[in-house]
C-alpha cells in the first residue's frame, strides 16, 4: 500500500474552516470549489467532517457564485458530484440511518466520533451491515485522553485503550487526531501515533500538528502510519499537495505518483 | 444503456457521479423488467457479502441477475463486493450462496507486512492482460478498500493483480470484476467505466 496523504476539511454551516485548538474557527471558502480542486489534483483520498452545532445547521451566506447547500446531505451530494477519489464524511451522525444516509449520498466511508462513546452497540450493528471498512474512528485527543463532541466533552479512556476498544467495535480506520496541535503547525504527535500504529492491525492515519511538508516526512519515517491528514498547510500555500508528494517522494515514502492539473 | 443495481447499502452516488462525469447513460434498476431493458449491468458493492445478497433476493432480482448474465450473455462489472458476489460463496457470511456466476469462492485476506486489514489505500497493481482499456505489463495504482479476496477456480480469468498476488481484475467472457474502486481511482479508474460503457 502506499503511504497516503490526506486533505481533511473542517465545516462549519457550510463552509470551511480553518481551526486552532479546536476552538478558534474562521471561515476560509466554499467547499464545493475547493473538494473539486482537490480531486482534479488526484489527491488520495479527501474527509471532510462537519462541526456544525447538531440541530443547528443553516448557512450565513450567499454571495458564492455556487450556491452553497443548506444541509447536510444536500452539501455532501453536491460536493461528491466533483470526486472521483475517496470521500470520508463525518459529523454528527447518530443512527444507522445516518450512516446509510451519507453512504448512499456520495460518502465512501463515514467518519465516527461521539457516536463510538455514546452508542457503541450502534457501531458493531453497523460493521454488520456496512462492513469495517466504510467506518472511520476519529479519535480526538489532548494530553492523552480522548475527547468526544468536537473536543468538548474529556472521557475518561487513555489513547490506547479507546482504540483497542473501537477496534473490538468493528472500526476499519483510525484517524489520531491530537487536537492540543491543531493549527498550531508544530509537527505531528509522532510518539501516539507510533505507539498506536504498533499495537493495532488496522490502517491508522494521523492528524494535527502539519506545519510544513517536513512535518509529513518525520512522521512517515518515524510512526510508519498507513496516512497522515492536512489541514492548514494546505489552505495557505499554493500547490502545497503537489510539493508535499515531490518531498516525500525525495525523501523515498512510498507515495502514488500521479497527480492531476493544476 | 446500462443498468445499475442498488444493493442500499452501497455507495451507489459514488458509481452515478462517476457514470455521469464519463456522459454515459444509466438506470438504477429497481425491477426485473429494469434488468431485462438494459444491455449492461453494474454491481456496485460496499458492504458484507450475506447483506448484498439479501439486498438482490429482497429486491426479487436474483434469478433475474443469473438470467441476464448466464443465458442473455449481458456484459456485467462487479466493482470490489459486487465482485465477490460473482462467486458462489465468501468466508464473510457463511451458509449465504453467492450468484454463482464465477467457480470459486471469496476468502478472508492472510496477513502481510504489505498492508493492514482491512486493506485500504492505493496499490500498485500489475496488468497481466488487457482489460478494459488497460494495456499489458503495464503498473497503474488504484484504490482498494477490502478484507476478502476473491479465490476463482480457474486463474486464467485473473487480467490483474495487486501486492501478494492479489486478484484485482478478472474476466470471464461477458463477466467483469474490478476489486478496487474505478469511481474512485481518478482518471484511470474513470477510464475503466468509459470503456465497459463502450463495450
Amino acid at each position: 500500500m502506499r503511504k497516503r496523504v490526506i486533505p481533511c476539511i473542517f465545516l462549519k454551516n457550510g463552509m470551511i474552516i480553518r481551526s486552532e485548538g479546536f476552538k478558534i474557527h474562521k471561515i476560509i471558502g466554499n467547499p464545493i470549489n475547493q473538494v473539486k480542486r482537490f480531486s482534479d489534483w488526484a489527491v488520495d483520498e479527501i474527509i471532510y467532517i462537519d462541526i456544525t452545532t447538531y440541530g443547528e445547521y443553516h448557512n450565513k451566506r450567499s454571495d458564492h457564485k455556487i450556491k452553497i447547500e443548506d444541509n447536510k446531505i444536500k452539501l455532501l451530494q453536491e460536493i461528491s458530484k466533483n470526486v472521483f477519489v475517496p470521500l470520508g464524511f463525518g459529523g454528527g451522525i447518530r443512527s444507522i440511518n445516518d450512516i446509510r444516509d451519507y453512504l448512499q449520498n456520495g460518502a465512501d466511508k463515514v467518519v465516527l466520533n461521539s457516536i463510538l462513546y455514546h452508542k457503541s452497540e450502534m457501531v458493531q450493528e453497523a460493521a454488520g451491515i456496512f462492513g469495517s471498512q466504510a467506518l472511520v474512528g476519529m479519535v480526538d485527543y489532548k494530553d492523552g485522553y480522548v475527547y468526544f463532541e468536537n473536543g468538548k466533552l474529556k472521557s475518561e479512556y487513555l489513547v490506547e485503550d479507546w482504540c483497542k476498544r473501537i477496534i473490538e467495535f468493528g472500526i476499519g480506520e483510525i484517524i489520531l487526531h491530537d487536537i492540543s496541535r491543531d493549527g498550531k503547525g508544530e509537527g505531528y504527535d509522532v510518539e501516539t501515533i507510533s505507539q498506536i500504529v504498533n499495537s493495532s492491525n488496522i490502517p491508522i492515519i494521523g492528524l494535527g500538528g502539519a506545519g510544513d511538508y517536513f512535518d509529513l516526512v518525520e512522521c512517515f519515517k518515524n510512526a510508519n502510519p498507513s496516512g497522515l491528514g492536512i489541514g492548514n498547510l494546505l489552505h495557505f500555500k499554493e500547490h502545497s499537495y503537489y510539493y508535499a508528494k515531490q518531498l516525500l517522494l525525495k525523501s523515498k515514502i512510498d507515495v502514488r505518483k500521479e497527480w492531476g492539473v493544476f | 444503456m446500462i443498468g445499475i443495481l442498488n444493493l442500499e447499502t452501497s455507495n451507489l452516488s459514488s458509481v452515478t457521479n462517476a457514470m455521469n462525469f464519463i456522459n454515459s447513460r444509466f438506470l438504477i434498476i429497481r425491477t426485473r423488467e429494469d434488468l431485462k431493458v438494459v444491455d449492461k449491468i453494474i454491481l456496485p458493492g460496499v458492504g458484507t457479502f450475506g447483506d448484498g445478497i439479501k439486498s438482490l433476493h429482497n429486491q426479487n432480482l436474483y434469478d433475474q441477475i443469473i438470467e441476464e448474465v448466464k443465458k442473455n450473455k449481458k456484459p456485467i462489472l462487479g466493482i470490489c463486493l459486487g465482485l465477490q458476489m460473482f462467486f458462489e460463496e465468501s468466508e464473510e457470511s457463511k451458509n449465504v450462496k453467492g450468484l454463482g456466476l464465477i467457480d470459486g469462492s471469496v476468502k478472508k485476506l492472510s496477513q502481510s507486512d504489505l498492508y493492514s486489514i482491512p486493506r485500504i489505500g492505493w496499490a500498485s497493481s500489475k496488468v497481466r492482460n488487457n482489460f478494459l482499456g488497460l494495456e499489458k505489463d503495464r503498473s497503474v495504482d488504484f484504490y482498494y478498500i477490502h478484507s476478502y479476496l476473491v479465490k476463482p477456480i480457474d486463474p486464467n480469468i485473473i487480467y490483474v493483480t495487486t501486492e501478494e498476488d492479489i486478484p484485482s481484475c478478472i474476466k470471464s467472457e461477458n463477466i467483469y470484476g474490478c476489486q478496487f474502486h474505478p469511481e474512485k481511482s481518478h482518471v484511470i479508474g474513470l477510464n475503466i467505466l468509459k470503456k465497459f460503457s463502450l463495450l
